[in-house]
């Protein structure tokens, strides 16, 4: 059946889509943040960065079999979240009243907070570290090719499309089926409200970081594992287009993100066909472009602002 | 009756299946104090919205001095003399109480950008004098060079009032102005609002206070889901049955 | 006076590399002058300023190196371009929120960059463009005074619009956009003038810059060098117009004078900001009181 494809082709949708996957497994940590805080956080790349080079530091000290890297990067994760809520936002949420809510001074500090956080992070990694790509051991690397009729998949790849889906659904289960995901969608949703039916805002904002960086971080380290090499700056471009994605999807929408985050590493990889590789940098700032043009709520957003 | 100067012809305003305005047609004339008065829910902001160009209406027109304004941007209705303030006060707390209330007057045509450009103590004569006024008529000239925020609860009310009076208004339409003050404050505003009307100036307010209704208002309308119940003057208007049963029957069970 | 001053003490010490540091903090003070108008005084988070300051230099270095034109006449054309990319990247964010005007910003920003780093056939890549004419062939000296110029007029057109009463609408603007737009102004139009008026600005600089270094690469005009400018305003104060003089000041110095620090530069930057924000949030000179210097007359005029 596959004869009547371009191989080539199809090889290439599958690289875009797994692009697509990492992009989306930012995006989805990046959203779950903007919509309870509405703050974007610029620090996001970074822990994906730092999830990434917690895994390296896990190998090289334990060797510990794959999996339990994961679920050690993923622990990390969760510490970095609620650190980087205390360092960088919990400082300006000293006010619930709904004018500091809607306050844009207040915003803009915490956006520019978490900037400065992001770039102190970066900085010192590369001082620590040196700006050089880290690469991670043989042993662990995941570039096995698994061969589907004419078709090549990495393992790597693989395990990026099951952490991807798995990822999903969880948080899917977590937000619709639990309690807590039900104080989220409360939170996002009306902040002061949340507040007034006892819930403990605050609580919950940090359990919402500590989720998101969980998924950054653990989407760093499979990144890593795939491609094999890390660097501080590893974070930079990544998260740009998570944010991208983000926006595309309409802000407050994680599939919407999703689907973004995907069709974006979808054109990157296709477009490596016609134009170099620097280049294709700038599809995914075109579809930005075009979005903001004739959709401007977003693919898939149904923020209204309201009077 | 005197001359009209808002009309609304027919008008309904629906988002997502639910309609919050279904066919309203009615006159305002110029001059005196309209009450909007009904439930919680019944579209009384939202009418607010459609007249000041928040919301545009899925049918029907609103006219005001005599022209078209439905579907018209919201600065453009506010420059044709349509003010307005919001339920819940809505000052730039950023910025002193003068350079506030001098936003409502930069929008009057006759500044040309040289005198918006330049700086506040020359020239702009026309913005700064509109901009005292305002705050003089108010009581809020003491008061010209702290940052709004600074302002107690019930003067910030009366900054949003200046600065919409700022504007030079025809019509100026308030979002429950009394919401929020104790009694004497209120009895204030209420007189303050007469003297208002007094000048010449046509007020639309929605207040869910009746008594302060009662006591300014020489109209009023009734909404409720959406549709125009009943309109004429206040004692007319709180004898009538069918306001009775849906609004104040069940605000005075 | 004070610029005057200083021009005759570089004069006097004939040092080309504080004429060197003397322009680059002229340039900067006028890009964190400019960032400042646009996310300081009406509240449009700006993460791309760097682009219009690349613009502008790429424009002037290319008309003046590969063309032949008058640096007198690349000067307003590098504005004109950087203005043109503004006013566009307004207006297509012109009815949305923040966000979305900041992740614009951003990808404007990279997209120049990427651009510059592979359009090797006209920008001649990381190359950079070498070789480019000073602005008059005098001396050193005539050529500061001359960036020294071109600074005092954009800082006197700025100092007016942030101190008038369209600065009122500016900043009302950021405040609420919805109460400004009831109050009969268009926020749209607001939007698109102020990144217009910006971005001329920082295209002027960047015309400034590729004059005075005489070399320009897109490394210049990174994501990192955005962060910096507002990093500059910040430390300065949001909406306080001598304020961000200040931040270009410090920022351009401080890693000047503590040359050891070397690859620290950015951390530095990201730091310095981070210890504002936390402790300092109205910055060096808050707006607020920068606003009362500046219209200290006003209160005498208006209530005698």
């Amino acid at each position: 059946m596959l004869d009547f494809f371009d191989v080539f082709l199809v090889q290439q949708l599958l690289n875009g889509l797994a692009q697509g996957l990492v992009y989306a497994l930012i995006a989805i940590g990046f959203t779950l943040i903007f919509g309870v805080l509405n703050v974007v956080n610029f620090a996001h790349g970074e822990i994906y960065m730092l999830g990434a080079f917690a895994g390296l530091l896990a190998i090289q000290l334990l060797a510990p079999p794959a999996f339990a890297v994961l679920l050690l990067v993923a622990a990390a994760g969760l510490v970095l979240g609620v650190l980087l809520e205390r360092v960088a936002f919990r400082p300006f949420r000293r006010f619930n009243d709904e004018a500091s809510l809607k306050s844009k001074a207040l915003r803009e500090a915490t956006l520019l907070s978490s900037l400065a956080i992001s770039i102190i992070t970066r900085e010192l990694m590369q001082l620590y570290v040196g700006a050089d790509m880290q690469s991670i051991p043989q042993a662990y690397l995941l570039m096995t090719p698994i061969q589907l009729g004419p078709l090549s998949i990495a393992s790597g790849q693989v395990l990026i499309f099951v952490t991807a889906l798995l990822m999903f659904l969880l948080l899917q289960w977590l937000l619709f089926r639990t309690r807590l995901g039900l104080s989220i969608r409360a939170v996002s949703n009306n902040r002061l409200g949340a507040l007034h039916v006892g819930i403990n805002v605050n609580h919950i904002i940090i359990a919402t970081f500590a989720i998101g960086s969980l998924m950054g971080a653990v989407s760093g380290i499979v990144v890593g594992l795939y491609s094999g090499n890390i660097f501080p700056q590893m974070g930079f471009s990544p998260g740009i287009k998570a944010f991208v994605a983000m926006v595309m999807g309409g802000l407050d929408s994680i599939p919407g993100a999703v689907i973004s985050a995907i069709v974006l590493g979808l054109c990157e990889a296709l477009s490596t066909d016609f134009v170099s590789q620097g280049w294709s940098e700038l599809i995914s700032y075109g579809l930005l472009l075009i979005t903001l043009l004739y959709f401007p709520r977003g693919l898939f957003g149904k923020k209204v602002e309201r009077v | 009756m005197s001359e009209t100067l808002l009309e609304l012809k027919q008008l309904s305003l629906s988002y997502g299946g639910v309609h919050a305005l279904e066919d309203i047609s009615l006159r305002l004339p110029a001059g005196g104090i309209t009450g909007l008065i009904g439930p919680n829910g019944a579209g009384k902001t939202s009418l607010f919205n459609v007249i000041t160009g928040f919301s545009r209406p899925s049918r029907g027109e609103v006219h005001y001095a005599g022209q078209r304004i439905d579907g018209l941007p919201v600065p453009q209705i506010a420059r044709q003399g349509i003010a307005r303030t919001f339920q819940n006060l809505r000052v730039f707390p950023g910025m002193t109480v003068f350079d506030n209330v001098s936003i409502g007057a930069l929008s009057q045509q006759r500044f040309g950008w040289r005198a918006l450009w330049s700086r506040q103590q020359h020239s702009a004569q026309a913005v700064s004098a509109a901009t005292w006024a305002a705050l003089r008529r108010t009581g809020l000239d003491g008061l010209a060079f702290e940052l709004a925020a600074n302002l107690s609860y019930g003067k910030r009310k009366y900054l949003e009032i200046a600065r919409a009076l700022a504007l030079q208004p025809g019509l100026l339409i308030l979002d429950e102005p009394a919401a929020g003050l104790n009694d004497s404050e209120t009895a204030a505003l209420a007189d303050f609002l007469g003297q208002l009307s007094q000048e010449g100036l046509s007020l639309l307010l929605v207040e869910h206070d009746l008594s302060l209704v009662k006591k300014i208002c020489n109209h009023v309308l009734v909404l409720s889901s959406g549709r125009l119940l009943a309109e004429g003057s206040p004692e007319q208007v709180m004898r009538d049955p069918a306001v009775i049963t849906s609004y104040l029957g069940s605000e005075e069970a | 006076m004070l610029l005057a001053v200083l021009w005759l003490l570089l004069g006097w010490l004939d040092a080309s590399y504080l004429y060197r540091l003397a322009s680059m903090a002229l340039v900067f003070g006028l890009l964190a002058a400019s960032a400042n108008l646009i996310t300081g005084v009406a509240g449009m988070m700006t993460l791309g300023h760097a682009a219009f300051y690349g613009v502008g230099a790429y424009t002037s270095a290319l008309l003046s190196s590969q063309y032949q034109f008058s640096p007198w006449l690349t000067l307003p054309l590098a504005g004109v371009t950087a203005a043109l990319l503004g006013g566009l990247t307004a207006w297509l964010t012109r009815r949305l929120v923040n966000v979305h005007f900041a992740v614009a910003t951003l990808g404007i920003g990279q997209a120049v960059y990427v651009t510059l780093l592979n359009w090797v056939d006209f920008t001649r890549g990381p190359m950079g463009i070498t070789d480019i004419a000073p602005l008059s062939t005098a001396s050193p000296a005539i050529n500061l005074g001359l960036v020294m110029l071109v600074f005092l007029l954009c800082y006197l057109v700025l100092e007016r619009t942030v101190h008038s009463y369209y600065g009122n609408a500016l900043r009302a603007l950021r405040e609420d956009e919805q109460c400004v737009a009831a109050m009969g102004l268009d926020p749209a139009k607001l939007k698109i003038q102020v990144m217009v008026l910006g971005c001329f600005i920082a295209g002027l600089a960047g015309a400034l810059w590729a004059y005075s270094t005489r070399y320009v690469s897109p490394g210049d005009f990174r994501f990192s060098e955005s962060i910096t400018i507002l990093a500059m305003v910040v430390i300065g104060g949001l909406g306080s117009l001598p304020g961000a003089i200040m931040g270009a000041l410090l920022l351009t110095l401080l890693p000047e004078l503590l040359r050891s620090l070397g690859d620290y530069r950015m951390l530095v930057v990201g730091s310095i900001m981070f210890g504002f924000i936390m402790f300092l949030p109205k910055g060096l000179i808050g707006e607020y009181s920068a606003l009362r210097v500046f219209r200290s007359h006003l209160k005498a005029l208006e209530q005698s």
